[in-house]
């Protein structure tokens, strides 16, 4: 039976990834709120303009129609490309600039410590010197941004995937940008 | 956004002198690629580096050129960051190897001595090792095996700045090609090789 019902669930599951009721739906929305991607470029009107620019920049003044929207296409890949790169750098600049940063996990196995030594404290036991040390210690130099680029790439892997997608967009963009100017070079008539 | 000065009248509207460059050390948004703490000489020297072994033809390169600096400083920071890491562990490294030999109080007297280079104590620590038929190489195994996870995690992270390299050299090679602007750039890859490495010995040096 629940095989046969799992089958039957298969296509609609197909047709819909992603989280299904109301509260997954509305707390997956919160995962790119959370990181300022959400929205797309042209919703941005900063962004926007600066995709209108780069996007001149690229096609030139005299072009056509069809180069002028792949422009526009290259553009948009691009500065998205560039509000990724921009957010990730903050991110790090942020963290590597904050002299009590730590990771997640080190919190957490700071504040059992800090409740084993409360405990302690009500027994009338003293606290082992490592716990002290490791209770106020942070990580830092080398350690430190190893511990910054291990914790962004765990809590945010979407950044990279982000970056990727831009980064193919953007390519892809040109490569149809090149082929359609090729075309159009092509189909002039030859100088006489 | 970008700092380009299309000044030639060519017919390839995005086709611009050689003036042309993006910011050094900004991407588009102006914001320096550097993290606290990086020489900015040394990035500006790789990033003129590649820009003078790419010699970017239009605005595309333009963009591919600023991801191939990127992704070879990405590169280099994360190499030196390996080597910082292995470093910082070794006094503590030293003193595990030389617990079992001399015992605690030794280990850590003498490790603190290598630490602060006090050259003094080397003969004796190199005494000590030879004594159970270990050279200080057992030192330098053992700060890696302690830091081995953190390691790979950069390691991972090299292969994919060093996959993004490689794929922006093929999008300008497959450009040149199409656009019939030049010959692609022979052994363009070797050459960024090279430029990464003698950076590298260069920053190494510092």
């Amino acid at each position: 039976v629940i095989n046969v019902k799992s089958k039957s669930n298969r296509p609609t599951a197909r047709s819909r990834p992603g989280p299904r009721t109301a509260a997954g739906r509305a707390r997956s929305a919160k995962n790119s709120l959370r990181h300022g991607l959400s929205l797309p470029v042209l919703a941005d009107p900063v962004l926007s303009k600066e995709v209108a620019a780069l996007a001149r920049q690229v096609s030139g003044a005299d072009a056509g129609e069809e180069l002028q929207g792949l422009a526009g296409r290259i553009a948009e890949a691009q500065i998205d490309l560039g509000r990724v790169r921009a957010l990730r750098h903050g991110l790090i600049s942020r963290a590597l600039g904050d002299p009590d940063y730590d990771s997640a996990s080190n919190w957490n196995n700071k504040v059992t410590i800090a409740l084993r030594v409360i405990a302690r404290g009500f027994r009338g036991k003293a606290t082992p010197e490592e716990e002290v040390r490791l209770l106020f210690s942070v990580p830092e130099g080398p350690e430190k941004l190893v511990t910054i680029l291990t914790e962004i790439a765990k809590r945010l892997p979407a950044l990279d995937r982000y970056e990727r997608r831009a980064l193919a967009r953007r390519n892809l963009a040109i490569r149809a940008f090149d082929a359609a100017r090729l075309s159009d070079r092509s189909s002039l008539p030859e100088p006489q | 956004v970008i700092a380009t000065s299309t000044s030639d009248s060519s017919d390839n509207p995005n086709q611009k002198s050689r003036s042309t460059s993006l910011p050094p050390g900004g991407g588009l948004f102006g914001s320096p690629a550097l993290w606290e703490g990086e020489d900015p000489k040394a990035f500006d020297d790789l990033a003129s580096r590649i820009r003078d072994l790419v010699k970017p033809e239009d605005i595309f390169e333009d963009l591919w050129v600023q991801d191939l600096i990127d992704d070879s400083w990405q590169v280099l920071r994360l190499r030196r960051l390996t080597a910082s890491l292995i470093a910082a562990t070794r006094r503590e490294a030293l003193r595990a190897t030389l617990l079992p030999l001399v015992g605690d109080a030794q280990a850590s007297t003498l490790a603190a001595a290598w630490a602060v280079r006090k050259s003094d104590v080397d003969p004796e620590i190199e005494k000590v090792l030879a004594a159970a038929g270990l050279t200080i190489n057992a030192v330098t195994a053992q700060a890696l095996s302690r830091k081995l996870d953190a390691v790979e995690r950069i390691d991972r992270m090299v292969r994919v700045a060093e996959a993004g390299r490689n794929l922006t050299v093929r999008e300008i090679e497959r450009h040149r090609a199409m656009s019939g602007l030049r010959p692609a750039v022979e052994g363009v890859e070797q050459a960024q090789l090279r430029v990464i490495e003698s950076t590298s010995e260069g920053t190494s040096a510092q």
